[in-house]
């Protein structure tokens, strides 16, 4: 007797969506559905991921229902060079039993695209003295959070000139992030001005392609400093000093500290002194420095904040 | 009450009929419940008086939708002329006051008459029409200091005028009155509302908390108002007013609908105020064919954080300059620019247009949803929001500050976890996060270097010290640059609705015709008598006025049975 041999149809798809965009190296996730034209039970029997030829992953038939037989939800890593790619998941001809079960495949394309990168340059002074150094601290980013220690930054100033040349340092600015930076210091232009500098990170030298990036930060410059000023702000009904006011001296700015007291640096002028704090009238004069000097600030209650009428 | 006050007060309702006085001595016994010896009146709606009920639950002579400070003072009126008023009121005993109860409090009285004319005429723009309306509104708040005296109430006068717009006719006779508490006490009206809520208490007058004023009875051939149908757990209260039916029952600030019907479609806004004024007088008052004005009036408060506000419907935290820990942050579209003089919003305003504009090709609003992005100099500086304990914006108002609904953590972690705050070590990472839906109901993601150059643009303009793209108030105001960087969604905190119901002098709400409707009266925010502009330091004061002077109309009525 002929034994007979059966013939199943087999469906193989892909049950999630898919992005048509990985970042480089990044997580494929998957998750796929084999289905019988008989309704078998394909558990323990395995599709393949085929890139290129390369088999980039095996993984098994895990549950069986009314819709047909699925893998758990997997992860494959993205190609780590640039390209579009065309992988296909394969279900490949079997036979058990007397059954045959035909091959099916899904095909899925992606590009692959360098690591996002992003900058961010802090503490920067204004206003800084004509010709003088100052530092300022530069951090680099990859979204996809690689180390990034040991990598080199730029800057460069208005004319495109560089500046300074540093490495990132090997500790993330806080422990969580991972924006690595490092500080620079930089020589201010001789006149006075605003400027417009830019740090950059080129990622030429990265293993895996990574974004280059770039980041301008301003900054103004003043005539050198021959004078203390000392502004301290009281409340005027009760004289005592109020703590937190926000004392402008364009292009000066300043905070007062519990004494009430705020300091600036100064080069001889006329300035107009600002001085404001929520529910206080904001306070405002022009001042002449020639010397070092005192002012003291008297601010008037607010009779409403407004906020409440 | 004491037992002398209670005769002195049976004296004054003496033609009342042995029914009235018994239910007077119930109210007093019965206090604030749903008084039962009122249970059995008598029956009506048959033959053609289709629109009585079949059986009234409950009567009273004069009966006041709404306890917040027009309906304080409607019950008081309405006691004080002899005659029993029953107060109905929507939330729970505790949660009662409305925005009344949580304002700033503030009112300003005019030193004259004929000068606050001049000044609430200009800015109505021609649109008032009864000069004896406005006549009788400097009146009546030139007396309510000392009524409220009466009462308990403190107030400190300003020792300049102190008035809303200064530039307006007029403007220099309005002096600000501001309440004053116990040793300590952040100022607010929480404090005149202690006053109003003790007299209430100390006389009996009955009211019913939970309890919801939803239709009105109409005599549709006299088209007197009979009474009212209010909804209390569940069922339905066929309230009979023997004299008349006061709604002081507040705005539509949480009717979503008629917010869209009326205003910006598509536009949540974050209810500073009660959560209770949900527009049922305006519907009551459509059902019996009234006047309306100003219902696009809306008065704004600068911007809250939205995802909490959304959650607490109530307007959480105030993105304001000064009032914030430190002054860098800005306020970004999802273009990731800017669009808005940051330094305005400290004041009510009709000027923060700039949030509404349209995308005519796009068919959206061009700047919502929007931000506020800071670096982490803010975020260490101190709590974005307040606490009970820890008095920020508002200590003495906002429901939120008020009654306690959300105490924000001292190092902002809390809201941080919460995922209110976002959170990103470079500004194009943090774009890549700040994600919203437009009022259209379009998802959008903010552009990452439209946000990078509009903070790097920001600190251009901070070193210079002059904002000239917005015109903001540069007062301390330092660079966004810290990492890492910040964003919240904030959105638009709405004070109160203006328009409403038109009435006259007496508190009478007007037909279509101009006519008063028999036996029904509009006070406080629903209908406000400044339509148009808020004026501040005169809303409060409108409503309580009002109530005085509806109450007491209303008690002088025969009753219709
Ligand atoms: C934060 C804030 C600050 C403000 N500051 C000031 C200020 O300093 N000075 C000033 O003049 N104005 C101020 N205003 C405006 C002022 O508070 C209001 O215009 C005024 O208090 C309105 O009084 P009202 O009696 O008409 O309404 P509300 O005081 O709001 O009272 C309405 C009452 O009706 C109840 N209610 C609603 N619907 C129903 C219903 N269907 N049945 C029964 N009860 C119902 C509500 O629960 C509420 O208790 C401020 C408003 C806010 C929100
Ligand atoms: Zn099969
Ligand atoms: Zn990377």
């Amino acid at each position: 007797m002929v034994e007979e041999i059966q013939i199943h149809h087999t469906d193989t798809i892909i049950v999630n969506d898919v992005p048509t965009e990985f970042y480089v190296g990044s997580s494929i996730v998957l998750k796929i559905r084999v289905s019988c034209s008989s309704g078998c039970d394909l558990r323990s029997k395995t599709v393949e991921i085929l890139a290129q030829d390369a088999v980039v992953a095996e993984v098994e038939l895990s549950s069986f229902g009314e819709t047909g037989n699925e893998t758990d939800e997997f992860i494959v890593p993205a190609p780590t060079h640039l390209g579009e790619h065309r992988w296909i998941v394969v279900f490949p001809a079997q036979e058990q039993e007397g059954v045959i079960h035909q091959e099916s495949s899904a095909l899925f394309s992606f590009i692959t695209k360098p690591h996002a990168t992003s900058m961010a340059v802090w503490d920067v002074p204004s206003p800084i003295a004509l010709g003088t150094y100052f530092k300022c601290k530069v951090g680099v980013k990859c979204l996809s959070e690689c180390d990034l220690a040991g990598k080199t930054v730029v800057l460069r100033n208005d004319k495109g000139h560089e500046a300074v040349e540093s490495l990132l340092g090997t500790t993330p600015w806080t422990p969580e992030g991972a924006l690595y930076w490092t500080e620079v210091e930089l020589k201010a232009p001789d006149v006075e001005g605003s400027y417009v500098w830019e740090a950059a990170f080129c990622a030429s030298d990265m293993e895996i392609p990574h974004e280059d990036a770039s980041y301008s930060f301003r900054f103004r410059t003043v005539a050198m400093p021959d004078h203390m000023l000392t502004v301290e702000v009281v409340a005027q009904d009760s004289k005592k000093p109020i703590k937190g006011a926000d004392v402008t001296l364009p292009p000066f700015i300043g905070r007062t500290d519990e004494h009430g007291i705020a300091r600036f640096e100064v080069h001889k002028g006329d300035y107009e002194l600002s001085v404001s704090k929520y529910e206080y009238e904001i306070f405002e004069t022009t001042l002449k420095v020639d010397d070092d000097i005192s002012f003291k600030a008297e601010l008037l209650t607010l009779y409403d904040t407004f906020w409440l009428r | 009450m004491s037992t002398d006050e209670v005769k002195k007060h049976q004296e004054k309702v003496s033609p009342m009929s042995r029914r009235n006085f018994l239910k007077t001595a119930g109210a007093v016994i019965g206090t604030a419940a749903v008084a039962s010896p009122l249970a059995a009146c008598t029956t009506t709606g048959q033959g053609d008086e289709f629109w009585l009920p079949e059986k009234w639950d409950l009567e009273a002579d004069v009966v006041v939708v709404g306890f917040g400070g027009g309906g304080a003072t409607t019950a008081l009126a309405a006691f004080d002329a002899g005659v029993e008023p029953l107060v109905l009121e929507a939330a729970p005993d505790g949660l009662e006051g409305g925005n009344s109860g949580c304002c700033g409090g503030l009112m300003s009285v005019p030193d004259s008459v004929d000068e606050a004319v001049k000044h609430y005429k200009y800015q109505l723009f021609g649109t008032a029409k009864d000069d004896e309306l406005l006549r009788t509104v400097a009146e009546s708040f030139q007396k309510l200091p000392g009524q409220l005296e009466k009462l308990g109430a403190k107030f400190t006068k300003s020792a300049a005028p102190n008035p809303y717009f200064p530039t307006a006719p007029g403007a220099s006779t309005f002096y600000a009155y501001r309440p004053v508490g116990r040793e300590g006490e952040p100022s607010g009206a929480y404090i005149t509302w202690r006053s109003l809520r003790a007299a209430i208490d100390q006389k009996g007058i009955r009211v019913m908390y939970d309890t919801r004023g939803r239709e009105l009875i109409q005599n549709v051939k006299t088209k007197e108002i009979l009474g009212v149908v209010a909804e209390k757990d569940g069922q339905k209260l066929y309230i009979k007013a023997k004299k008349g039916v006061v709604l002081a029952c507040g705005g539509y600030e949480l009717d979503q609908d008629r917010i869209g019907w009326y205003n910006h479609p598509g536009v949540k806004f974050s209810n500073v105020g009660t959560p209770y004024n949900r527009g049922d007088g305006v519907k009551m008052c459509l059902s019996v064919n009234t006047d309306m004005w100003h219902n696009v009036s809306l008065e704004y408060l600068g911007y809250a954080f939205k995802v909490p506000s959304d959650i607490y419907d109530c307007g959480i935290g105030a993105v304001y300059q000064g009032v914030l820990p430190a002054n860098n942050f800005m306020m970004v579209n999802a273009k990731g620019k800017r669009f808005v003089n940051e330094s305005l919003n400290i004041t009510h305003w009709k000027g923060p247009m700039e949030v509404f504009d349209f995308d005519q090709a796009n068919a959206d609003y061009f700047n919502m949803p929007f931000w506020v992005i800071f670096d982490d100099a803010l975020y260490k500086a101190g709590p974005l929001g307040s606490s009970q304990d820890r008095p920020g914006p508002g200590a003495g108002g906002g429901w939120g500050t008020i009654h306690r609904v959300y105490d924000w953590s001292i190092d902002n972690n809390k809201e941080l976890n919460a995922g209110w705050i976002l959170k990103a070590d470079t500004l194009k990472e943090l774009a890549g996060k700040m994600k919203g839906t437009t009022p259209g109901g379009n998802t959008v993601t903010a552009d990452a270097a439209g946000l990078e150059d509009a903070v790097s643009r920001f600190n251009e303009l901070v070193v210079a010290g002059v904002d000239s793209d917005f015109g903001r108030r540069m007062n301390g105001v330092t660079t966004i640059e810290k990492p890492p960087f910040y964003a919240i969604e904030v959105s638009v905190m709405l004070v109160n609705t203006q328009g409403g119901p038109l009435h006259n002098k007496h508190g009478q709400t007007l037909d279509v015709d101009g006519n008063p409707i028999p036996r029904l009266y509009t006070v406080g925010e629903l209908g406000s008598v400044f339509g148009w502009l808020y004026q501040g330091g005169s809303n409060f004061p409108e409503a309580m006025a009002f109530g005085y002077i509806a109450g007491e109309h209303a008690s002088a009525l025969e009753d219709w049975v």
